[in-house]
């Protein structure tokens, strides 16, 4: 489903001596089905900017579109537009509450007032899309691993058949074997669900191995948008923004030092650079 | 991120701020009790002028203080009217078939308001110029004595520095949980009362939980510091009586004494 964001300010507390702006003058395009890398340092209005599009905050002024939803600072009804986008909070399984795994996910899907056939359908599916043996069904959530609670937490949006999946950080607090999982199970729901799918994250790799799009926030401005290659292919841009560049990128860097010509700074995975290397060599114009 | 509550510390330099809180709490039970006793004109007029000079030297910005008082209008309106209308007594000031308003139930309704306002302010101005820390220190070292009767003092003022402590994490918490159930179709306003209650049992339970995870965390970090109780425990920062809180003694007695005259 395509997002559209147009001149949208958000201000937390508006017209108090407490008011704060968290965003400013944001224009963004989502085409549908993408997946789109939200990034930037603490407080640069990631968790803001989701919130907004989620429908759980109203914009200050300017204007969102997600499929025929508009919001504007005037919109009454948002409860529409949060049945079209799901999402996942830092921490998720902070919001689990009912006693067995099924009721839990099954929450989001009764709201929506269907029959128990098929919530009890839902609740299948959406265990086997997060990966969870469906042995685990009849268990208290509260008694699982963290990496599993936080998958509880993701199939209990996903059951709400989303069109637009939202994350905030999912890899936080996992081991690195958990953070692989976690995006390896991002990047399978987009490409065979074809949600439209933003995650905010801090890993530049992350980023860039998976995403189509990078948004870079920085003080509620996005300063800097395009695909990972166009981002990092950006030196200037990233020193200035006091940006991590993922290590690959940092090990391009390092090699250019003595190469020339240089390798190209758009290689994300150990096979391109592999790959450029060996074609490199074969050419033999590599000293 | 917080909500600016009532009566929330105002972290500036005063006079009052920097007296010490005992001294401070107990004047201000005196002063209290001074109030509940007092029911002429003059004396109200003094004590009225007494708390708006205090709020003057508390550097505090009057729109905030003037806040704090707005929550009670109602009551002081609703008491004042109640007065206006049934107490009898001196001249009549207006007559109406239905109901006749007396000179003493002007009176009536002026101190009732005058009342509410010196009590809510006197409080409001306590815990604008004492941090909740200094607060449950200063009733803990005040209420020692009672150690000797088998009272948990120290545990109950722990107690209490540790729920006030946690007060704005707990908000911050509750608007994320809410925020995630928002998302997953719950709607808060919609629905019968009982529908409604019934609607914030998914904020109440993780809330609860993350609670009890807080206090194993929290215990288990206090016992690894070496936490044993208030049994020989010493502190950062010692309340000390200083020459300006004897300041407080003079002052208290002029009151008592001003007020005893006036009510003669
Ligand atoms: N509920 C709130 N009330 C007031 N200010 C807030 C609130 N939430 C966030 N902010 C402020 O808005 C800015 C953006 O915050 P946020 O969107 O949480 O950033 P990020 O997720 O990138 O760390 C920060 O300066 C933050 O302090
Ligand atoms: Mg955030």
């Amino acid at each position: 489903m395509e997002i559209v964001i147009e001149d949208l300010n958000v201000i937390y507390h508006p017209g108090t001596p407490f008011a704060k702006q968290a965003l400013t003058d944001i224009n963004l395009r989502v085409a549908s089905g993408s997946f789109v890398a939200l990034l930037g340092a603490t407080g640069s209005g990631k968790s803001t900017l989701i919130q907004t599009v989620a429908g759980l905050i109203k914009p200050t002024s300017g204007q969102l579109r997600i499929g025929n939803q508009v919001v504007t600072p005037k919109s009454k009804q948002l409860s529409e537009l949060r049945r079209l986008v799901g999402v996942a909070f830092q921490y998720p399984e902070h919001q689990l509450f009912e006693e067995t795994v099924a009721k839990d996910i099954a929450f989001g899907p009764r709201q929506q007032g269907l029959t128990e056939e098929q919530v009890a359908e839902r609740v299948e599916e959406a265990m086997r899309w997060v990966g969870l043996p469906p042995s685990l069904k009849d268990r208290s959530p509260l008694a699982l691993s963290g990496g599993q609670m936080r998958r509880v937490a993701i199939a209990g949006i996903l059951a709400m058949r989303p069109q637009v999946l939202i994350l905030d950080e999912p890899t936080a607090g996992l081991d690195p074997r958990g953070q692989r999982e976690m995006l390896d199970m991002v990047g399978r729901l987009h490409r065979e669900q074809g949600l439209t799918v933003l995650l905010v994250t801090h890993q530049m790799e992350e980023a860039a191995r998976y995403a189509e799009q990078l948004v870079i926030l920085s003080e509620g401005r996005i300063a800097l948008t395009g695909s990972p290659r166009e981002v990092f292919g950006n030196e200037q841009a990233l020193s200035r923004l006091k940006l991590d560049v993922p290590e690959i990128t940092k090990l391009i860097m390092a090699l250019n030092r003595n190469l020339d010509p240089p390798l190209p700074l758009t290689l994300f995975s150990v096979e391109e650079l592999e790959r450029e290397l060996e074609s490199r060599w074969k050419r033999g114009d590599d000293r | 991120m917080t909500p600016v509550v009532i009566g929330q510390y105002v972290p500036v330099d005063s006079f009052l701020h920097r007296l010490d809180p005992r001294g401070k709490l107990v004047f201000v039970f005196a002063f209290m009790f001074l109030v509940l006793f007092a029911d002429r004109w003059p004396s109200y007029l003094l004590l009225t002028l007494f708390v708006l000079l205090a709020v003057k030297g508390a550097r505090i910005p009057l729109a905030l203080f003037l806040r704090a008082v707005k929550p009670i209008l109602f009551l002081i309106i609703l008491t004042s009217l109640l007065h206006l209308f049934t107490t009898k007594g001196g001249g009549v000031l207006l007559q109406t078939p239905l109901f006749s308003v007396h000179e003493a139930g002007v009176e009536q309704a002026v101190l009732m308001s005058l009342r509410l306002f010196v009590l809510m302010a006197t409080a409001t101005l306590l815990t604008c110029t004492t941090s909740p820390m200094e607060i449950t220190n200063a009733i803990e070292q005040l209420l020692r004595p009672l150690t000797k009767v088998r009272v948990p003092v120290h545990e109950l003022a722990m107690m209490m520095s540790i729920a006030l402590r946690f007060i704005p994490t707990l908000w911050g918490e509750t608007e994320k949980i809410k925020k995630a159930q928002m998302a997953r179709g719950v709607d808060f306003e919609a629905g019968s009362l009982f529908r409604r209650i019934m609607n914030h049992i998914p904020i109440l339970i993780p809330l609860l939980i993350s609670s009890f995870r807080r206090a194993e965390d929290l215990a288990m970090a206090m016992e690894a510091r070496g936490y044993r109780g208030g049994e020989g425990r010493t502190r950062w920062r010692e309340l000390t009586f200083a020459r300006r809180d004897l300041w407080l003694i003079p002052t208290a007695a002029t009151l008592w004494l001003a007020l005893w005259y006036l009510e003669k």
